[in-house]
């Protein structure tokens, strides 16, 4: 094909694309490449943003799952009411947008000769590169408590096996038997998801084991949506121990220890511990001593280096929650301040929107709302509504929980197309 | 139907409506003639991607229960925005975010939505119920919801056929409830349907819709 011909494919291709978005079609960093590492809520949404935003982009998409298994409605799965293959979403539509996917895993980031390594022994080079690491764990933060036991006491903070793990423990558990479930302090994953998965597993707990019960070890001495829960847990076997923070584990005895020197012991013990940006944030120099990355929060590149840009859990995002519908809200602009910065451009701010949804019984959600404008450098967020502050007539946990499974539905469409 | 709401709470004249509009338009329009993809302004296209997170890509929702807003009346979208915005309508979360966008912007993205395709949920439905509510919904309502709901010609109401089930029936008890304001036209027309068949009446009308599907 010749070149002229191409061009013109490829102007009718991405008018077309743009016509749709509203966009209009000129001015494209035509063929600039784009590297984004990870596919998870932020990363395979921001390679689906970006192709759509200017499908002249070159986008990879490193991941090292062929399939990706969410965390989200993962509490249905645990007490038995949702299969637990409706958790899983493949990368077929992100490919046949154009995105280039790799499956492998990224060992390292020369943000000076802006290359990237991967596991199998690839190299890549980038115009930018989008990271969406997730999380990783801090290990030495309890005393007894690593990665290999996690294989016997799951933290299933990230979905896949430990959360089947968690599931087999909690069904084969006696009548009578006691869970621990212990928060870390913020920030860290999904706020709500520690209370939802508390106030599923005492569902479950009421409806097959009636002598059990669920204990709360929290970290914090109050959390969002606190009247919510508590107004459900009032029907459940559940206890909370406010502003404990688990130091110790004795995994032989089954036993944990709070900073206050409390011992208590249990059946199932659930610790979902102190978390940081996921390991290749670390390992390409893009943390801070927080443990998470500062990044301008109009673009989401990176403080300490130039070209690479943060989102999802990774990013150090001030008040906003770590959150699959923060990462979702990130990717996509951040997508366009890619496309922009491309073109020599620059992003006026553009408000995030966080929406998260907590399953608190069969038919019951509750639900909360934010929006968050960066400041005109994308120095900070500032909160600019919130549905916890807001004066609320009536809550509607039935409703709630339908709009909880359609936005489920409908965010991981947004996410994986 | 919340025009005289708002009207009053926002004290906005018709006149300064179309002012307002024509202002817009000019704007927007300039906008598309700006040689720059995404310099200096936020486009119409990341505002309405941060939608598509709940009501799904260009506003086309699976459900169950999250309404689908591609296709409906800029003017509606508009004035339902404005209620939201103004805590006048039972929300989870919609009546929040639609507190970050100006109104300016929800004119963007009226206009963005009222240009998608609506598409109708294939969705189960009972057909018993249906049928009854097709008699009713053409004896109470089909003299402004034109074409079985189907139509949104009269650009202050939006698309019923098709939109879900669960959507449907909540926003029936809403108006029921006094939780949103029906113009008087339609609450009367409401209150003899409620004298006349009760709460089963609003379950046959949102079955009915809900079998309008392709």
């Amino acid at each position: 094909m010749n070149s002229s011909r191409r061009d013109f494919i490829r102007s009718v291709a991405l008018g077309s694309t743009a016509a749709l978005l509203g966009l209009s079609n000129h001015a494209y960093a035509s063929g600039k490449r784009v590297v984004v590492i990870g596919g998870g809520s932020g990363g395979a949404t921001a390679a689906r943003y970006l192709r759509l935003f200017d499908p002249t982009l070159q986008v990879t998409l490193i991941e090292p799952q062929k399939r990706y298994r969410s965390s989200l409605m993962s509490g249905e799965v645990l007490i038995g009411t949702r299969e637990a293959s409706t958790l899983l979403f493949d990368y077929l539509k992100l490919s046949q947008l154009g995105i280039k996917l790799v499956t492998d895993r990224v060992i390292s980031i020369d943000s000076e000769q802006s290359t990237i390594k991967t596991q199998q022994g690839d190299e890549f080079s980038y115009d930018r590169c989008i990271i969406s690491p997730g999380i990783d764990f801090q290990w030495s933060a309890i005393d007894g408590y690593n990665q290999e036991i996690t294989q016997q006491f799951p933290h299933a903070w990230r979905g896949g096996e430990q959360l089947i793990t968690l599931k087999k423990q909690l069904t084969s558990m006696h009548d009578g038997g006691n869970i621990i479930i212990s928060i870390p302090k913020p920030p860290y994953r999904c706020p709500s998801a520690p209370y939802e998965r508390a106030s599923l597993m005492a569902y479950y707990l009421q409806q097959h084991k009636p002598k059990s019960k669920v204990i709360i070890l929290d970290a914090n001495s109050t959390f969002d949506n606190q009247r919510g829960f508590k107004k459900v847990w009032r029907k459940y076997p559940i206890e909370r121990i406010s502003a404990e923070e688990v130091t110790a584990f004795d995994a032989s005895n089954k036993r944990v220890t709070t900073h206050s020197g409390q011992q208590i012991k249990a059946d199932i013990i659930n610790i979902i511990p102190p978390q940081k940006a996921g390991k290749i944030a670390a390992t390409a120099g893009l943390v801070d001593e927080s443990g998470w990355c500062p990044v301008n929060l109009i673009t989401f590149e990176s403080h300490l280096k130039n070209n690479i840009h943060v989102i999802g859990d990774a990013a150090a995002i001030g008040e906003m929650s770590k959150l699959a519908s923060s990462a979702n809200a990130q990717g996509k602009v951040c997508a366009a301040a890619v496309v922009a910065l491309l073109n020599g451009e620059s992003l006026n701010p553009v408000p995030l929107i966080e929406t998260s949804y907590a399953i608190i019984g069969p038919t019951a959600a509750i639900s909360r709302g934010a929006v968050f404008k960066p400041t005109k450098g994308g120095e900070t967020l500032t909160l600019i509504a919130d549905s916890l502050k807001a004066k609320k007539t009536k809550r509607y946990p039935l409703r709630e929980f339908y709009n909880a499974h359609s936005w489920y539905n409908n965010i991981t469409r947004d996410i994986f197309g | 139907m919340y025009k005289n709401m708002l009207s009053t709470a926002m004290k906005i004249t018709p006149l300064r409506q179309i002012i307002f509009g024509l202002f817009v338009l000019f704007f927007s329009s300039q906008t598309i003639a700006s040689p720059s993809v995404i310099t200096g302004h936020i486009t119409t296209a990341i505002l309405a991607s941060s939608c598509s997170s709940c009501h799904g890509p260009n506003g086309v929702s699976s459900g169950p229960s999250i309404p689908s807003i591609a296709g409906i009346p800029k003017e509606y979208f508009l004035e339902i925005m404005l209620a939201f915005k103004l805590n006048q309508l039972p929300s989870s979360v919609m009546g929040d975010i639609a507190k970050a966008f100006s109104r300016d912007e929800l004119t963007q993205l009226a206009d963005h939505f009222s240009k998608k395709r609506f598409v109708p949920s294939q969705q189960p439905f009972d057909p018993v119920l249906a049928k009854k509510g097709a008699k009713l919904h053409e004896e109470f309502c089909e003299g402004c919801h034109e074409k079985g709901g189907s139509s949104a010609k009269d650009k202050e109401i939006s698309i019923l056929a098709g939109q879900h089930l669960l959507y449907l029936r909540w926003t029936l008890d809403d108006f029921k409830r006094n939780k949103r304001q029906a113009t008087r036209k339609m609450a009367k027309k409401m209150r003899k349907l409620l004298k006349l068949e009760g709460n089963a009446g609003l379950d046959a009308l949102a079955h009915y819709y809900a079998s309008q599907q392709p």
